[in-house]
């Protein structure tokens, strides 16, 4: 399944950087106010189509654009138990800290594990394209992370039991 | 380190630097070990050389029907002296004055008084199968903790030793459902072949229990089963090794799960300020708004206002 | 305070009929759509029998049923059209990709977003290459029309 990594970190980079297309807009409902639209959903016509890239059906991302702002949410793959209260403790611990990743939302979308909302403002003030490379690299290395934790976890639990019999021994 | 230890390290310090001590003081210590167990020092104002070891043990009733009056008349008979107050269940006093001469093993041997109390209902079924009677021994409960117990029973070649432990949260519920596993799979490596047979079951309780009645048989309930053979405490050094190590198996889950989630927060940690470094990258250098430009002989200029013209020189150096 | 409670602007009738007439609504009735997409289906299929994915790709991708209430002969429509992406051959991609036009090239790239949404139906592995093929051919742009534009596939 590994052949398909590739292509879709490509999918969803090219994807993310044509999405990432912002603009200043003010609010059309409210004066002097700047909200972003994908959050606000009050203006349809400011609102593009949602985009779904997947690689099956346990790895997905959902990118939802505006004209201000783009809301790209991750769903991680958890084949079992462990890796689903792993991925469940390392997600919200992110997004306990959500502030300082200034692009993290603090609540994920429904379906999904993991929100980022990313507003023109974010745009104006970083590299788009260290932006849309941070995501992908969080896609690739949440994986990571949680197969080598998931794997400690078991080396550690192989020993523990081992030491503890070996002393009836 | 990966092992418990059985005996009580806090206390065998405290006791031993009382004994060793040059002039007896006034003491009134709480020490606490596993399982709620709560020590008790004291010494009072009148009599500094008398200290008084109390100790409060929830479980003492039903201890005390496996036989744990007679283990602590025989080790540590020459102490024992009637309970202080009705909170307490055992005491034991020493004389600083009259102290055998090893005190470092008074100290240790006191530690162990834990240990030797919650040893009576194995003892007895080991006797049990001492014995050699036909059919099973009687089905020893200890609730040891607030809704966790342990269950001893011998039978004619085994005895059956079960555990019920609650896990509060659901994460603890899957990792100890992993470490359970490979303690239930580890006697297929050839060095421990000979270990206990672990059995687990996540809610149900096992058949020798089942009939009993008040059990907990919800999700985050599990039981643990030790199946001990002959050879683990034919011998009484093996007896008295198995019995120690058996004691402490719910401690020594909980205390490695515990240890786990820390491995993983830290890792979290780490993983979360690699993050926080990549995504700084996306920022671009900012030139700071109060640079300090210098002229050649060291005065400072100052950007009073960023918006209006020309800097004012400042006089003078910084 | 109760109507502070609520989204008062969700409750409009007007605002929710704006947002269903912001949908494309096709000239044609459910029923011509559906017929339309049967009769493609025969002609597509034997296209790719005769082993011109080109072609079959066109005709698959022609005259698609945009628009609201039309559910069923759009998931035909892209069950058809991803049959063709998987009977062309892997080194056939390149060229069936540079062979269509600018126009059908949009569609193919709504279809395989289509399809990439469902992922229980549709093989992602395989849209995910054609994806790659469509995107270096039709630059960024092309996923911007696919996201800016009303008539969703």
């Amino acid at each position: 399944m590994s052949n398909t990594l590739r292509p879709y970190l490509n999918a969803v980079r090219s994807t993310l950087t044509a999405a990432l297309c912002l603009d200043n807009f003010a609010s059309q409902i409210v004066e002097k106010h700047n909200v972003p639209e994908v959050e606000a959903g009050n203006s349809k016509e400011v609102l593009l189509n949602p985009l779904i890239v997947s690689r099956n059906e346990n790895e997905q991302v959902l990118i939802e654009s505006s004209v201000n702002s783009v809301r790209i949410s991750i769903k991680i793959k958890q084949a079992d138990d462990i890796e689903r209260i792993l991925a469940h403790q390392f997600t919200r611990f992110l997004m306990l800290r959500a502030e300082n990743f200034v692009i993290l939302r603090r609540v994920p979308i429904k379906g999904y594990d993991i929100s980022f909302l990313v507003t023109n403002f974010h745009t104006e003030q970083m590299y788009k394209h260290k932006l849309v490379d941070f995501i992908i690299e969080f896609m690739e290395e949440v994986d990571k992370e949680i197969s080598e934790m998931k794997l400690s976890l078991n080396a550690r639990a192989r020993i523990v039991a081992e030491t503890y019999l070996s002393q009836f021994v | 380190m990966i092992l418990l230890e059985p005996h009580s390290f806090v206390l065998e310090e405290t006791l031993l630097s009382r004994f060793t001590s040059e002039k007896p003081e006034v003491v009134d210590i709480k020490l606490v070990d596993f399982d709620n167990v709560i020590y008790h020092l004291q010494s009072s104002p009148e009599q500094r050389s008398l200290l008084t070891l109390s100790v409060e043990m929830t479980y003492f009733n039903e201890v005390l029907a496996y036989g744990a009056e007679e283990i602590l008349a025989r080790e540590y008979g020459d102490y024992m002296v009637p309970p202080t107050n009705s909170q307490h269940n055992i005491s034991l006093q020493f004389d600083l004055e009259k102290l055998p001469e090893d005190k470092a093993a008074l100290a240790k041997h006191v530690s162990l008084l834990k240990r030797n109390v919650l040893a009576s209902p194995f003892l007895r079924a080991f006797e049990y199968w001492e014995s050699q009677q036909e059919g099973a021994g009687p089905l020893m409960a200890t609730h040891y903790r607030e809704n966790e117990a342990i269950y001893v029973q011998a039978q004619q070649d085994r005895v059956t030793v079960i555990f019920s432990t609650l896990f509060k949260e659901e994460v603890d519920r899957v990792l100890g459902k992993v470490f359970l596993q490979e303690f239930v799979d580890a006697r297929r490596l050839a060095s421990i072949q000979n270990a206990p047979q672990v059995v687990y079951s996540s809610r149900e309780a096992p058949l020798e229990i089942r009939h009993l009645p008040g059990l907990r048989q919800d999700e985050s309930v599990g039981y643990v089963s030790f199946v001990l053979f002959p050879r683990h405490f034919a011998d009484p050094e093996a007896r008295e090794k198995t019995i120690s190590q058996i004691q402490l198996f719910r401690d020594y889950l909980h205390y490695h799960i515990k240890c786990a989630k820390a491995y993983m927060h830290s890792r979290m940690r780490t993983r979360v300020k690699e993050f926080l470094k990549v995504i700084n990258r996306a920022k671009p250098d900012r030139v700071t708004s109060m640079s300090e430009k210098r002229t050649a002989t060291g005065r400072y200029f100052r950007p009073q206002f960023r918006q209006s013209g020309s800097p004012q020189q400042v006089e003078g150096e910084w | 305070m109760a109507h502070r409670k609520l989204a008062i602007d969700g409750f409009d009738e007007e605002k929710q009929q704006i947002a269903q007439q912001m949908q494309y609504l096709s000239t044609k009735s459910d029923s011509e759509v559906a017929s339309m997409v049967d009769q493609k289906a025969s002609a597509v299929r034997a296209a790719i029998t005769r082993g011109n994915s080109a072609e079959a790709l066109e005709r698959a991708l022609a005259d698609p049923p945009y628009g609201r209430g039309l559910e069923a002969a759009q998931s035909a429509n892209a069950l058809l059209v991803s049959e063709v992406l998987m009977a062309t051959r892997t080194q056939d991609i390149n060229s069936v990709v540079s062979s269509l036009s600018d126009d059908d090239r949009d569609v193919l790239l709504k279809y395989i977003y289509h399809g990439l949404g469902h992922p229980a139906e549709f093989n992602c592995g395989m849209l995910l290459s054609w994806h790659e093929r469509i995107v270096e051919a039709g630059g960024l742009g092309s996923i911007v029309r696919v996201m800016a534009d009303r008539k969703t596939v």
